[in-house]
């Protein structure tokens, strides 16, 4: 009995390792002294915004599946368990990498206008041009240039959904006062898809379209809106209270689901606050 | 002897919760059944079973009584969510038919299929209720849901999870000429939604939330869908 009760223990601690907690912790405020004026400064830090292919999600392919596992024993159970465990993890991890590695293929012909778009956001948010990465974990240094009450702080990454006919916008927002965090959430912006005149039409060519003017503004009208709508935020215009609604909108060319509350309307999107507590504008078609 | 009992009487709870999906012959809907019908159309959902988190293939004693402890805290916060985003759902169907001009009532004092005649199916498009009591309430048709299971599940081989918990809601859904109880469409509705990684954030998981609700609003289109029809813009 006492080795079926720590073959137990044993296997219920693997079980509940197989997923971590999300680190990131928002902090909301409603003070409405952080504006977009002297008092406070907007930068991006150093190697943002990084690029990246949006794979192809999941989604709706849950499934009821069943493996068996082999043993006359407790302990063959466990040596087949902790196997199985390692090879999955080690196999998830190379698939996930591969799967990243081909979705940001699908940004190679959009080179030169992400460099322009650098260059842009550069001007105005950074010391210097950040450089086209799909590395996110490397260390990240702020750039300042000039001093000021309060200073947001965006880490935004801009992907292509893998149908190439949306832009996504996720972007860690941060307000510091120089020694404490007055705010902190995770904003997402959603562009409409691109119209599409025919199946046949490549949306490549719907993007760089007259020197990826498309491409450009759609990026940097992304950007900006992240940046208002984490000021807002920050400021409480989005903390009215309302039912939990199922939202429904299109992205990668399926639909998908969110549970959140509605928090504000604008002519292009509608704005939900998740139940992770993150800001996200969804196309409002 | 009693252990076997035990096993026995677990098993069969287990594979009650997960609510298999039904084995049936799949009648889609006439693309042109709706046009220039003059259908009185009664709308029946029965009642839903209660939200709850299941483990398919943690099949053996020891491995329910595993997935049971590593999933202690998914399972009671999935016990909190309700359903009450179906409940006005025979409503949207109502809507979605009236749209198409079509005559339609959501029934209120729904019968248990099991309280219905049971009658010999005259051939594969048969049923093997009579839904007489609907032709005496003055429909031609029925638009029967039949949710079977509604939660949240996880797979398992054995003791292992193989991978994250999504959201689930399965049954059914079919439209019935009550004249000769005959099936015009009969579908199944098995609606997944995964919780897209980060999934094991105690105490409100809001993945997990997220992923139930998404459920229910996909498998509420697929009956929609199946039956050909759309959601009334409100």
């Amino acid at each position: 009995m006492s080795r079926v009760v720590s073959v137990v223990s044993v296997l219920c601690v693997l079980a509940s390792c197989a997923s971590k907690p999300s680190q990131f912790e928002p902090k909301l405020s409603s003070d409405s002294s952080l504006s977009l004026n002297h008092n406070l400064e907007v930068m991006v830090e150093e190697g943002f915004p990084v690029f990246l292919g949006l794979p192809e999600e999941p989604g709706s392919q849950g499934q009821i599946g069943y493996v068996g596992y082999p043993g006359d024993s407790a302990e063959v159970f466990l040596a087949a368990v902790i196997v199985h465990g390692l090879l999955e993890t080690g196999r998830q991890l190379s698939v996930e990498s591969l799967k990243q590695e081909a979705a940001n293929s699908i940004l190679v012909p959009y080179e030169n206008q992400i460099k322009s778009i650098y260059e842009a956001i550069g001007e105005k948010y950074l010391a210097q041009p950040g450089v086209v990465t799909s590395d996110t974990t490397k260390p990240t240094t702020v750039v300042s240039h000039r001093m000021a009450k309060f200073r947001l702080r965006l880490r935004p990454m801009i992907f292509m959904t893998h149908d190439e006919r949306q832009l996504l916008l996720v972007s860690e927002a941060e307000i510091t006062d120089g020694t404490n965090v007055r705010y902190r959430n995770i904003i997402e912006i959603l562009s409409a898809p691109i119209s599409q005149e025919s199946q046949d039409m490549n949306p490549v060519n719907t993007w760089l379209e007259d020197d990826g003017k498309l491409f450009q503004s759609t990026v940097l009208s992304i950007f900006e809106q992240g940046v208002r709508l984490a000021l807002m935020d920050a400021q409480g215009s989005f903390s009215a209270e309302a039912e939990h609604e199922t939202f429904s909108f299109l992205q990668g060319g399926r639909v998908h689901f969110e549970r959140a509350v509605l928090v504000g309307e604008t002519k292009e999107h509608v704005i939900i606050r998740t139940l992770r507590k993150r800001i996200k504008a969804i196309p409002a078609t | 002897m009693n252990r076997i009992k035990i096993f026995v009487l677990v098993a069969a709870l287990s594979l009650g919760i997960v609510g298999c999906a039904p084995t049936i012959t799949p009648i889609p809907i006439e693309s042109d059944f709706w046009a220039g019908t003059t259908a009185n159309i009664g709308v029946v959902m029965l009642p839903a079973p209660p939200v709850a988190a299941s483990f398919p293939g943690a099949d053996c004693l020891l491995c329910m009584m595993t997935a049971q402890a590593a999933n202690g805290g998914l399972a009671r916060h999935v016990a909190t969510l309700n359903d009450d985003e179906l409940k006005d759902f025979p409503q949207q169907i109502v809507a979605a038919l009236r749209k198409k001009q079509i005559q339609a009532i959501a029934v209120e004092d729904v019968t248990p299929l099991k309280e219905m005649e049971k009658i010999q199916p005259t051939d594969e498009n048969g049923a093997d209720r009579d839904f007489g009591i609907y032709r005496d309430q003055g429909f031609t048709h029925v638009v029967l849901v039949d949710i079977g299971a509604l939660g949240v599940a996880r797979n398992y081989a054995a003791y292992v999870p193989t991978g994250d918990p999504f959201g689930v809601m399965s049954g059914s859904v079919a439209l019935i000429d009550v004249a000769n109880n005959k099936f015009e469409m009969r579908m199944v509705i098995n609606s997944t939604y995964t919780t897209g990684g980060n999934w094991n954030d105690p105490p409100s998981y809001p993945s997990v939330t997220n992923s139930f609700y998404a459920a229910i609003e996909q498998g509420k289109e697929m009956v929609l869908s199946a039956l050909n029809v759309e959601l009334a813009s409100e």
